[in-house]
C-alpha cells in the first residue's frame, strides 16, 4: 500500500471517529430541551421594538408600545425627525436633508467629513440627474473640489461624478450606477446609521444579527452533535436530523 | 411532516390526547408568572465565585495571609525550591463565562522578589511555584517568564516587582490564558488544563507581601473591554454569514399575527409597503395568513380587555364567544383571569372586595398542584402595605396583564379548527420564539459538550448588550 494510500484510509478512519463520536439528540430529547427555555415575553417584545426602533417604523413603534406596553429604547419624536432625513435623500432633496441633520445635531456632519462628503456628491448627482450643468460645475467646483484636495478618495469620487457631464447619454456612462436609486439608498442608510450613532443608539436592528447567530450555532453545534434543525428562518419548522 | 396521531402506545401516548393536552400547553403560563416571580434575582450560572484565599490548603508555616484573606506574606527564609509559599482562592475559577480574570498587587517585593501569579488544580503540591508542576502555569515576577508543566520557564513579558499589578486570565472562547501588568496585556498561552482550576498565589522570599483582587475591587485591567473584543470577534464571523433578504420584516408581522397586536400589524404593513422601495416580504405563503390570523380581531379585542383590567368584560365575553375555553372554571385561563381580577381589585385598594373576590373564586384552586403558590402568591399582596414594592410586586405589573392577555390569546389561537397539531406545544409560539428557542438550545448544548465552558446565549443579556 502507498503512503498516500495509507495516508487516507487513515483520514476516513479519522473520519468514522469523528461520526461516531458526535452526540446524536432525538427529536423528542430536542423538543424537551427547547420547552424548558426560559424564554421572557417582554425581551421578545423589547426585539421587536428593537426593530421598529431602528428601521424607523415610527406609528408601528407608537402602536407597539401602546398594545403590549413595551417601552421603546429612545424617544420615539427622534424617529420622526431621522425618517424625515432619510427620506428627503431617498427623493433627491439633498439640501433639505442636510438641513435637517443639521437643525437635528449639528455635530453629526462636523465630526463625519466622508458622511457630508457623500452627501454633497448625492446633491451633485441630483443636479446632472435635472440636467442642470451650469450649476452642477459650478457647485462641484465651489462646494467639493476644496474637499478633494484634502483627501485623495474625495478627489476620485468626485472625479468619476463629474463623469456623468461627459457623457449626454448617461445610460452609456461607466459611472452610470451613480444616477441609480440604489446610489440614493445607500447615501440615505448611510445617514440614517450617523444620525442612530449620534443618538448613542446600535445602527442596526438586533433580529437580523439573531438569526445570522442562529445559522452559526448550528453549524458549531453539528460538529459535536446531531440534532434537530431550523432550516427554513421563515417559519421555524423543526426538522428531524438528517442521518 | 407527519401528522398523523401518534400510536396510542407511544412512549408519549398517554399524553398526547387533546384535551389534557390543550390543559398542558396553557401550564406553560404557570411557569411564566413563576418565571416572572424570579425576573429581579440576578441571572447568572449559579456558580461560587472566589472571593478570597484558601487560609486551610495553603503552605502553612512559610506565608501568613491576612485577617480579610486578601492578601499574603512569606514569613520565613527560603532555602531551596520546596519551601515556596502557595496559596489558592476559596473557590476554582467559573467556567460559565467568556472569561475568568483576577489580579495581584504586589505590596513588597522582598528579599529576591520570586513572586507568581498562575492557575493550579485542587491537588496542587502547595510548597512548589504554580508552573513548575504538572497540570499548573505561572507568570513569575523575577524572571518575567512563563511556566507551564516543566522546571523550565519560557521568556513571556516584563519582569514584575513593588507597586505593580499583575492580572491572570482565561479566555474560554479562545481557550487560553492571558496575563497582564499594570492594566496591559503581557501575553497569552493555550489552556492545556482540564477541569476546575484555582486562582493561584506564590511568594518566596522573606517579606514578600501581595494583595489579591477577585474583583471587589475595580480592576487595573479593562476586563470588559477585553470581553467585547472578544465577542466582537466572534460577532464578525457570524455577521460574514447572509440570511433570506428581509426576513426580518417575515417574523415581526408573524409576531405580531401571533400575538394579535392588530394595530402595529396594520400601521406596520401601510409602512412597509409605502416606504422607498417597498419590503417585499415574499414569504407570504409561509406566512399562511388563514392560520396566524384566525380570530384576530377578537384576540386583538381580548388583549385590550385584559391589558385595561376589565376582566369582568372579557371573561363575560369569552362565555358568549369561546365557551370551550371558560367551561371549565378550574382551567388555567379561567384561573388567569380570576387572579387577575384580584390583582385588579388590590391594584385599586379594594381589598375587602379583593377577599371577597378571592374567597368566591379562588379558594377552589388551594389544594390543586400547579396553582397552589400562585394563589398564596396572589393573596400575600394583601398583606403589604404598598404592594407595589414588595416580593409579589411583580403581578401589579405591566407584564402580568400582558402575560394573562396572551394567555388568553393561546387559547383562542388553539381552538381554531384548521389546526391539526393543537396538541403540539410548538404550534402556539410565534415563528420568532421558536427561532429564539432553537438558538438558546444550540448554544446551550454546544457548551455542555464542551466541558460547560464559555458563554452562552441569553436574549436577556443581549438586548442590555451583555451588561
Amino acid at each position: 500500500m502507498s503512503l498516500f494510500r495509507i495516508f487516507i484510509n487513515q483520514l476516513e478512519e479519522d473520519d468514522e471517529d469523528m461520526a461516531t463520536s458526535k452526540k446524536m439528540i432525538t427529536r423528542e430529547e430536542w423538543e424537551k430541551k427547547l420547552n424548558a427555555v426560559k424564554l421572557r415575553k417582554e425581551d421578545m417584545n423589547t426585539l421587536v421594538m428593537n426593530f421598529l426602533v431602528t428601521e424607523g417604523y415610527v406609528e408601528a413603534a407608537e402602536k407597539f408600545q401602546r398594545e403590549s406596553g413595551t417601552k421603546p429604547e429612545i424617544d420615539l419624536a427622534t424617529i420622526t425627525d431621522r425618517m424625515a432625513v432619510k427620506k428627503a435623500v431617498q427623493n433627491g432633496n439633498v439640501e433639505d436633508a442636510i438641513e435637517k441633520v443639521n437643525d437635528l445635531n449639528p455635530e453629526i456632519l462636523d465630526t463625519n467629513p466622508e458622511l457630508f462628503f457623500h452627501l454633497q456628491q448625492q446633491r451633485l448627482i441630483e443636479l446632472i440627474r435635472q440636467g442642470k450643468t451650469d450649476e452642477a460645475l459650478e457647485f462641484a467646483q465651489e462646494e467639493l473640489a476644496p474637499r478633494g484636495e484634502e483627501n485623495q478618495a474625495f478627489l476620485e469620487e468626485l472625479e468619476k461624478t463629474v463623469a456623468l457631464l461627459v457623457f449626454e447619454d448617461a445610460s452609456t456612462c461607466p459611472v452610470k450606477e451613480l444616477l441609480d436609486l440604489s446610489h440614493r439608498l445607500k447615501t440615505a442608510s448611510e445617514v440614517n446609521a450617523a444620525i442612530l450613532t449620534s443618538q448613542s443608539h446600535e445602527k442596526d436592528p438586533k433580529l437580523p444579527s439573531l438569526l445570522k447567530m442562529l445559522i452559526w450555532a448550528q453549524n458549531q453545534l453539528d460538529e459535536k452533535a446531531v440534532y434537530p434543525h431550523i432550516n427554513d428562518l421563515s417559519t421555524g419548522q423543526l426538522e428531524d436530523p438528517s442521518e | 411532516m407527519n401528522s398523523s396521531p401518534p400510536p396510542a402506545n407511544s412512549a408519549n401516548g398517554d399524553t398526547t390526547n387533546n384535551v389534557v393536552n390543550g390543559q398542558d400547553l396553557n401550564l406553560n403560563f404557570l411557569d411564566k408568572i413563576r418565571l416572572a416571580a424570579t425576573r429581579d434575582a440576578k441571572e447568572d450560572e449559579g456558580e461560587d465565585l472566589p472571593t478570597e484565599l484558601n487560609t486551610i490548603n495553603s503552605a502553612g508555616g512559610f506565608l501568613v495571609v491576612s485577617p480579610d484573606k486578601l492578601s499574603v506574606k512569606y514569613t520565613n527564609t527560603n532555602l531551596h525550591g520546596h519551601d515556596v509559599g502557595v496559596v489558592q482562592a476559596n473557590k476554582p475559577a467559573p467556567i460559565k463565562c467568556l472569561t475568568y480574570y483576577f489580579e495581584i498587587f504586589v505590596k513588597d517585593s522582598g528579599i529576591k522578589g520570586q513572586i507568581a501569579i498562575g492557575f493550579t488544580k485542587e491537588s496542587f503540591k502547595m510548597r512548589r511555584q504554580p508552573g513548575w508542576e504538572v497540570n499548573s502555569c505561572g507568570y513569575h515576577g523575577d524572571d518575567g517568564f512563563l511556566y507551564r508543566g516543566q522546571g523550565k520557564g519560557e521568556p513571556f513579558g516584563p519582569k514584575y516587582t513593588k507597586d505593580d499589578t499583575v492580572g491572570g486570565g482565561i479566555n474560554y472562547a479562545s481557550q487560553e490564558f492571558f496575563f497582564t501588568k499594570n492594566g496591559a496585556i503581557v501575553g497569552k498561552i493555550p489552556k492545556d488544563i482540564r477541569g476546575h482550576i484555582f486562582p493561584t498565589v506564590a511568594v518566596h522570599s522573606q517579606n514578600e507581601e501581595v494583595s489579591v483582587n477577585f474583583g471587589k475591587k475595580k480592576f487595573a485591567f479593562d476586563i470588559k473591554g477585553y470581553e467585547a473584543t472578544e465577542r466582537n470577534k466572534q460577532q464578525i464571523a457570524i455577521e460574514k454569514l447572509s440570511t433570506p433578504p428581509n426576513i426580518g420584516y417575515g417574523l415581526v408581522k408573524t409576531y405580531l399575527l401571533h400575538y394579535g397586536y392588530e394595530e402595529t400589524l396594520n400601521a406596520f404593513n401601510l409602512a412597509t409597503q409605502t416606504t422607498v422601495p417597498p419590503i417585499h416580504i415574499d414569504q407570504e405563503n409561509a406566512i399562511d395568513e388563514d392560520d396566524s390570523s384566525y380570530a384576530l380581531k377578537q384576540r386583538k379585542n381580548f388583549r385590550q380587555l385584559v391589558r385595561n383590567g376589565e376582566i369582568d368584560t372579557a371573561l363575560a365575553e369569552l362565555r358568549n364567544l369561546y365557551p370551550q375555553i371558560v367551561q371549565d372554571d378550574k382551567s388555567v385561563v379561567c384561573f388567569l383571569l380570576q387572579c387577575q381580577k384580584f390583582i385588579e381589585l388590590v391594584r385599586v385598594g379594594k381589598l375587602e372586595e379583593g377577599v371577597k373576590y378571592g374567597r368566591l373564586e379562588l379558594a377552589k384552586f388551594v389544594g390543586l398542584t400547579g396553582f397552589q403558590d400562585i394563589v398564596e402568591d396572589c393573596f400575600a399582596l394583601l398583606v403589604y402595605e404598598k404592594p407595589e414594592e414588595s416580593s409579589v410586586g411583580y403581578f401589579l405589573e405591566d407584564s402580568q396583564r400582558e402575560l394573562v392577555a396572551d394567555a388568553v390569546n393561546a387559547a383562542i389561537l388553539s381552538t381554531n379548527p384548521n389546526k391539526k397539531d393543537v396538541q403540539r406545544s410548538c404550534h402556539l409560539q410565534s415563528h420568532l420564539e421558536k427561532l429564539l428557542r432553537q438558538l438558546t438550545v444550540c448554544c446551550l448544548e454546544r457548551r455542555s459538550l464542551s466541558g460547560d465552558q464559555g458563554e452562552t446565549f441569553r436574549l436577556h443579556h443581549v438586548l442590555n448588550n451583555n451588561r
